[in-house]
């Protein structure tokens, strides 16, 4: 595990790998913000947020070199979002479902 | 057959690192430890971006007009620093692998100069929210935006409160990339001088996730 760790987390990535990555990083920028500006109301925000998800991942897999990780690093990556799940995810059901007294 | 008089002696024809058997087991250690300490960060934001969750469902309509009182230009244009800054890191990272250290040191420099602009427009867009009113804080005058004002304070409690701690990050990973920069030159790192640069920027690559996710949450939520 440890040979084929150093292997490729030791490998440099290109320049040219970079840059695309960093220029599409900006793309995603000006179509997040242009969305902001449809006609429309309802979803935008979503939309807005599945991008930001898009650009997160090319910075995690990309520059946090992620895609060419370990097992044992994913394993830290994956439980940050579980556990944020769970957090989230209980809360929300919660405030979600609570009655007002008041009706 | 060298002589290894003492424990340090051993130690060193040994290969080992301080207290790891080999730059390897180092590396791996260093990697896996930092990982674990952003996904403790994860949590740490996960539970403020919870709390704009739920009283986003509860006060859409004050949160969406709040959010005007921000500028989408100066968010836009941190935002898209940010993202340039986590390029030059990646290229600090490269370089230092290739050992190219002045090279290193450039890129170093230019993302804590990167860090810089992005902590000096968030101020001047915090003095013009002063100025204006927006303090959500009781003697400071607060001057809601729209008609709820209560709402409206949850909203820019939350933005303070989020960009304020996400500048608190940004201004130590500016210090870990002055520092860097600055021993990097003196030639005050190991001989493995790649692997604090990886994890320092590790940690600037997470400062720049949790932006991406602030910038549409604050700036464009009411568009």
């Amino acid at each position: 595990m440890f040979s084929s760790l150093k292997a490729k987390m030791s490998d440099v990535p290109s320049a040219r790998t970079l840059n695309v990555a960093g220029l599409s990083l900006l793309v995603l920028l000006a179509l997040t913000t242009a969305v902001a500006y449809l006609p429309f109301s309802h979803g935008k925000l979503i939309i807005a947020l599945g991008i930001s998800w898009v650009k997160m991942l090319v910075v995690a897999l990309v520059f946090m070199e992620l895609r060419q990780a370990g097992k044992t690093i994913w394993v830290f990556a994956i439980a940050g979002f579980l556990w944020i799940a769970v957090l989230a995810g209980l809360t929300l059901a919660d405030f979600l479902t609570r009655i007002s007294p008041a009706g | 057959m060298p002589i290894l008089n003492t424990l340090d002696d051993q130690v060193a024809a040994s290969g080992a690192v301080g207290q790891f058997p080999d730059r390897m087991e180092e590396r791996h250690a260093s990697f896996m430890g930092m990982w674990a300490f952003l996904a403790t960060e994860m949590l740490f934001f996960g539970a403020l971006f919870t709390a704009y969750a739920v009283y986003r469902i509860h006060y859409g309509e004050a949160f969406t007009q709040t959010s005007k009182v921000l500028s989408v230009f100066w968010g836009a244009a941190n935002t898209a620093i940010l993202l340039v800054s986590s390029l030059t890191v990646a290229h600090a990272v490269r370089a230092s692998r290739l050992k190219r250290k002045a090279e290193c040191g450039l890129w170093l420099g230019t993302s804590a100069l990167l860090g810089l602009l992005f902590l000096g427009i968030k101020i001047m867009e915090w003095a013009t929210d002063a100025r204006e009113g927006h303090l959500p804080w009781g003697s400071l005058g607060f001057n809601p935006p729209g008609l709820h004002p209560e709402a409206e304070r949850i909203f820019l409690n939350l933005y303070f409160i989020m960009t304020g701690i996400h500048g608190l990050h940004l201004f130590i990973g500016i210090g870990l990339l002055v520092s860097l920069a600055v021993r990097m030159r003196r030639n005050r790192l190991s001989d493995a001088p790649e692997l604090p640069v990886e994890i320092a920027g590790l940690y600037w690559h997470f400062v720049d996730i949790v932006w991406i996710f602030l910038y549409p949450l604050f700036y464009l939520a009411g568009r």
